[in-house]
């Protein structure tokens, strides 16, 4: 349901988004595809989203230092300051105001070396 | 054994015997009562004639009794005690005359009558102690033993008590006799002494003294002091001229010698009785002389002899039916015939002997058994002087146990100060070790109860961030989507305010859950502050926006008073932007009409300003009892208002927790229905103000940009926000011109994907370029690898600059603010972004 949100609000910015079921997923497709950015849960069946951070940090190429925004339902109180540490850049609280996802995004994107716009 | 001394009167000869002795006595003790008695009675003829009764008393009681009665009827012509006594004396008199003739019928009567004629009517006299005597001696003849004993010891009482010495050694003897029939030779022999050291001078007393005394002593086998005795009486008897007494003493004399072997002595002192009595034919029959002869010549071994006397003695007499006078003669009898083999004869006096013996052992028994009934009530009259005594001792113990007890109350109060003192001591000790204990018991509990209190909190925690998580999670689906809907700008107007309300409705669920997590922080400590400088002015601003615009959609007059309210500050931006979103949040919750208000303001005192921020209703107000409680988590005045007005009621007590971690408070003025005045009041730390021109400048030169897509947007306020300063946005090409109009944009960037949206793009963008070429607003355009006509194109509706996408955020920035042309600010962000 939270990707399908999330899909939908990228929808109204004109966003592609490609949607994973799973951690183990997600990493095979950012192995597979190419993508400007990376949107991660923190609670998945089987492995969780800071593994996944960690994965992605772990690899060398390109693809490692791709952005990456922590979307999560948890408030615990250094959540945000555990997520940055393991390399995720933002972290955002559900519910997610459509706004604070765009405003992200777009800073994600203006941090980028160029890539200019995505539209 | 010898018996015939024993008093045994019952039986005929003894009695006779018995007589002889009691009769000097009586006789004496008779004479004696009316001499003292008589002094002062003046009737002569009375004295006479007792005087003559008494006379004939000792050889013919008969013709006494007559004259006795005489005598009574001559008292009886007497007058008052006088008469009383006289005719007493009589009586007695006639009395004693009947024991005398062994008449206890006749004695009695007479004798009670006058014993109590003479006990009434004044203290006791001599006549009183002779009168008992009499009755002592009636007693003892019906065989009363008890009270023979009893009225002895009474007359010695009297006699004691009036000084008469003689007849006090009188009642001794009797009693002394009464000791001896019981055969107790001891307290006979007592009694005996007692008697003859009281009173010595008489010699028929003296006689019967030592007489009685030998007879004791030889039954207790002292036979030489019994010969002494016996010298004594026979010496006295003498000299009393009175040959039966003579003949007695010599008859004891006689038994003494045989028992003691003396047999020449024995044979010569039954002689000289033998002498006397043939010589004076008055003296007592011989039989018993015989007796003892018989015994002398037995022991001598002349048997023919010894027979004869034997015989002789018993002459005329029914051996089966003899008194105890006899037994000496039937003891000889048996002895003399067993030796000499007559085994028959022997027999029948050996059953003589058996049958007195019989007697004797009955009757000393009975007399035993009286004397020892007597002696008991001796024993009690002793048991009533030793418990005199024993009061007395009583007293003294009493007096004893009072010392004592006065000694051990002072010893047991000593002894309990002791044991309190040493018991406090100890309980001091058992005290100190037990709270000892007691606080290391107390230690681990409250370490148990903080390790179960931080289990309860870990859970309560545990379940609220899973609970939030949960809740979160769908509401994240519920608000994503109303957005989502909500940003489509083709959505009629009727589904967009429903989908409003759901979107409403779901920010008020964040909301709740946002505070009950805030909530939860505080309450477990782990709500952190910060120290950093803000615009709080900028911030109350932005706060108040957001509640102004709901304010006047429902009537109520907004103001917001920032006068003196400084600009920066440093604290925390959030937590007071929370407060004040708070407060204002529950004015307008509580307020239908009138007027809400902000002020903020300073209060200069001491080394301690003060930040005051008061926000002002016109609602309901607070009843001043409910002030502190609107402050606790989850309370609203009452539950009406929370069905009213909705709300968890647990934001004031963030603000308040907020408030008081930032070291400050929230306070509330208000009275019910008078609106309510809630401030907060925080610790003023200014921060250093930036420079005034920076942002004027900052203000002249905003930046405005054409852009719908919110992404875009977000992107180019990252990379332009730093160089532009305020970053401005319009969505549509009309929105754009209107803020051109308003003026303040420096520069205008157009990008080309809302403005191919328009129909009519040249018309659009030559309606912009005519804008910002009249407000003097420098115009640029995002447009994707222009080819040469549509540059031109472009710059000929007006434009300034044309920039191709893509490019890079720096390149962008770079062309739109060069640096050479930029301030000293800018250029420090830049470098700073740089790096």
């Amino acid at each position: 349901m939270n990707r399908r949100v999330v899909k939908d609000m990228l929808d109204v910015a004109g966003a592609m988004m490609t949607g994973a079921e799973s951690a183990e997923l997600g990493l095979k497709l950012v192995e597979e595809q190419d993508f400007d950015m990376i949107l991660v849960d923190l609670r998945m069946p089987g492995m969780d989203g800071l593994e996944a951070i960690r994965r992605i940090r772990a690899r060398g190429d390109a693809k490692g230092s791709l952005p990456i925004i922590v979307v999560t339902a948890d408030t615990a109180i250094d959540l945000r300051q555990r997520c940055l540490a393991e390399g995720a850049d933002e972290v955002l609280f559900k519910p997610v105001a459509m706004d604070s996802l765009f405003d992200a995004i777009g800073r994600m994107l203006a941090k980028g070396s160029g890539d200019g716009m995505i539209s | 054994m010898f018996l015939p001394q024993s008093p045994v009167m019952r039986a005929p000869h003894l009695r006779a015997l018995f007589a002889a002795v009691m009769l000097v006595l009586a006789m004496l003790a008779g004479i004696g009562a009316p001499v003292r008695a008589a002094p002062a009675e003046d009737d002569t003829r009375f004295d006479t004639m007792v005087a003559d009764a008494k006379a004939t008393m000792l050889v013919d009681p008969a013709q006494t009794i007559v004259k006795a009665r005489a005598a009574e009827i001559a008292a009886r012509s007497l007058s008052g005690r006088q008469r009383t006594l006289g005719i007493a004396t009589a009586q007695w008199l006639q009395g004693e005359a009947y024991l005398r003739l062994n008449d206890a019928t006749h004695a009695r009567p007479l004798i009670e009558g006058a014993l109590t004629a003479v006990s009434t009517g004044g203290p006791p006299t001599k006549l009183n102690g002779d009168l008992l005597l009499s009755r002592g001696g009636l007693h003892t003849m019906t065989a009363n033993v008890a009270a023979a004993l009893n009225d002895y010891q009474q007359a010695h009482s009297i006699f004691n008590r009036i000084g008469e010495t003689r007849s006090r050694a009188v009642a001794l003897q009797n009693i002394a006799l009464l000791y001896q029939e019981a055969e107790d030779y001891e307290n006979a022999l007592k009694y005996y002494t007692q008697a003859g050291e009281v009173y010595r001078g008489d010699p028929s007393l003296a006689f019967t003294n030592a007489n009685n005394r030998g007879v004791c002593l030889k039954e207790l086998k002292r036979f030489a002091e019994a010969e002494t005795q016996f010298s004594e009486a026979l010496a006295l008897s003498r000299s009393m001229h009175s040959t039966v007494l003579e003949v007695l003493v010599l008859r004891n004399i006689a038994r003494v010698e045989l028992a003691i072997g003396k047999l020449d002595a024995a044979d010569h002192a039954i002689a000289q009785a033998a002498a006397i009595i043939s010589h004076a034919p008055t003296a007592a029959a011989g039989e018993q002389d015989w007796s003892v002869a018989a015994q002398a010549a037995l022991q001598r071994g002349q048997y023919a002899r010894a027979r004869a006397l034997i015989d002789r003695s018993f002459q005329g007499v029914d051996l089966s039916q003899t008194t105890l006078s006899f037994r000496e003669a039937h003891q000889t009898a048996y002895d003399l015939f067993k030796r000499t083999g007559d085994e028959k004869q022997a027999l029948v006096h050996l059953e003589a002997l058996k049958r007195l013996d019989d007697q004797t052992s009955t009757l000393a028994a009975s007399t035993n058994t009286a004397l020892a009934a007597a002696r008991f009530d001796f024993a009690n009259q002793e048991l009533k002087i030793a418990k005199l005594k024993a009061d007395e001792l009583q007293r003294n113990i009493d007096d004893e146990i009072a010392r004592a007890r006065t000694q051990r109350l002072i010893f047991m109060t000593l002894a309990v100060a002791t044991v309190v003192v040493v018991f406090l001591l100890t309980f001091g000790l058992v005290t100190i070790r037990r709270s000892r204990n007691e606080v290391r018991a107390a230690n681990i509990d409250l370490a148990a109860t903080n390790a179960a209190l931080g289990k309860a909190l870990a859970a309560k925690t545990e379940f609220l961030a899973t609970t939030s998580h949960e809740i979160r999670t769908p509401l994240n689906g519920i608000l994503g989507m109303t957005q989502v809907m909500l940003a489509d700008r083709a959505l009629d107007a009727g589904t967009r305010d429903r989908i409003e309300v759901v979107h409403g409705a779901g920010v008020s669920m964040r909301a709740l859950v946002d505070d009950i997590l805030d909530v939860a922080k505080m309450e477990n400590g782990n709500m952190t502050i910060e120290h950093v400088p803000y615009d709080l002015k900028a911030t109350l601003r932005d706060v108040s926006r957001m509640w102004e615009e709901q304010a006047r959609a429902r009537g109520i007059a907004f103001t917001l008073d920032l006068d003196n309210c400084p600009d920066r500050i440093e604290g925390d931006a959030a937590r007071l932007r929370q407060i004040a979103f708070n407060l204002l949040s529950n004015a307008l919750k509580f307020t239908e009409n009138g007027s809400i208000s902000m002020r903020a303001g300073t209060i200069e005192q001491d080394e301690n300003p003060k930040l005051v921020i008061e926000i002002s209703d016109t609602g309901i107000g607070i009843a001043p009892d409910k002030h502190e409680v609107i402050f606790e988590s989850f309370r609203q005045v009452d539950a009406g208002t929370t069905r009213k007005f909705g709300g968890t009621g647990l934001g004031l007590a963030i603000c308040r927790n907020l408030a008081r971690a930032m070291g400050g408070d929230v306070s509330v003025r208000s009275e019910a229905g008078q609106g309510a005045v809630f401030t907060l009041e925080l610790p003023l730390v200014r921060a250093e103000a930036l420079a005034e021109g920076a942002a004027e400048s900052a203000q002249a030169s905003a930046l405005l940009i054409l852009d719908r897509n919110p992404i875009t947007r977000s992107m180019l306020r990252a990379v332009l926000e730093a160089r532009a300063g305020t970053v401005l946005f319009a969505g549509s090409v009309e929105e754009a011109v209107g803020l051109i109009g308003a003026g303040g944009i420096g520069r205008l960037l157009i990008d080309d994907a809302t403005i191919r949206a328009v129909e009519d793009v040249p018309a659009a963008l030559a309606m912009l370029a005519g804008a910002a070429n009249t407000a003097g607003t420098a115009s640029a355009l995002l447009w994707p690898t222009p080819d040469d006509d549509q540059r031109a194109a472009f710059l000929a509706a007006g434009i300034n600059t044309v920039i191709a996408k893509p490019i890079a955020g720096a390149a962008l920035a770079e062309l739109l603010y060069p640096l050479d042309k930029n301030d000293m600010l800018s250029t420090n962000h830049l470098v700073t972004q740089a790096a």
